[in-house]
């Protein structure tokens, strides 16, 4: 799978929480498509803000991994694909959310594939686990 | 669930063939996302989403008699109220294609208990913005 490196990348990026490594991954703007509203990452701040609240919430309890599958992909055209992504949290080899699907559209971007849209219901599991108290909004990713 | 989708596709390909804005609009959500192969075009109001609805309409306009037709290939669901349609964009004039096939991928929301485009991945519309003088800056 094409996107499935990105997709790796994008997840250590987060569990060390490093930034510039999940820009990299990233494309601005980056939609997401929540089943209730629609959310638009249109600056750097607004996918800093998304980024340090997930990075936030992997490294609040040690040993926590997010792990990320391609399902399967879909190309649009020859510089879009959308994947079909399972996702969940483990924490020292434990899953502590049940594994989860959403969509995932990623941008050719040079020679480097962007996500740019993320299609995932607020009522998922990882929404709801990245809602905690004190968590403003909503992050999918 | 499919008949209502592709009756929603269908009714999407009428209004752009008839310049019609308001069936268009009628069911889109806001904010709108159009997504080419290099640029996102976010259109946050109904002022917005009329501009790109010319474009897109200025676009094919050069192709009198066209007939635009969304097969869809797949729906999947995401939780109760989302929906990712892969579909075949093509279009005829007289019977005889005039756009090759292309994927063509839409993603609905359920609002106001009803189907609603939240966004549409379309590769195409970047040759046919080339055609409509469709600007870079769109509805953004």
């Amino acid at each position: 799978m094409r996107t499935q490196q990105v997709l790796d990348q994008s997840s250590r990026a987060l569990e060390a929480g490093d930034f510039v490594l999940y820009r990299r991954g990233k494309d601005i703007p980056c939609v997401l498509i929540h089943d209730t509203h629609t959310e638009v990452l249109d600056t750097e701040a607004a996918a800093r803000r998304n980024f340090d609240k997930l990075a936030g919430l992997l490294a609040a309890k040690p040993g926590q991994t997010l792990v990320r599958t391609v399902l399967h992909e879909q190309a649009i055209g020859g510089a879009l694909i959308q994947s079909l992504v399972r996702s969940h949290v483990e924490c020292n080899g434990e899953a502590i959310i049940d594994p989860f699907q959403s969509f995932i559209t990623y941008r050719l971007v040079g020679s480097n594939w962007r996500a740019m849209m993320v299609v995932c219901p607020v009522s998922s599991r990882w929404a709801s686990y990245a809602s905690l108290p004190g968590m403003e909004g909503d992050a999918v990713w | 669930m499919v008949r209502r989708v592709q009756e929603i596709m269908d009714r999407y390909c009428e209004a752009f063939e008839n310049g019609d804005f308001a069936a268009f609009v009628e069911r889109c959500c806001l904010p709108f996302v159009s997504v080419w192969d290099q640029e996102t075009l976010i259109l946050r109001d109904h002022a917005a989403l009329r501009r790109l609805f010319d474009r897109e309409y200025a676009a094919i306009r050069h192709m009198p008699g066209l007939r635009i037709d969304y097969e869809l290939l797949t729906l999947a669901p995401q939780g109760a109220r989302l929906l990712s349609a892969v579909t075949i964009l093509s279009g005829k004039i007289n019977g005889n294609p005039a756009i090759d096939p292309v994927t063509v991928v839409k993603v609905l929301r359920m609002e106001n208990d009803e189907w609603r485009l939240g966004a549409v991945m379309n590769p195409l519309m970047a040759r046919l913005a080339q055609h409509g003088e469709m600007s870079q800056e769109g509805g953004r």
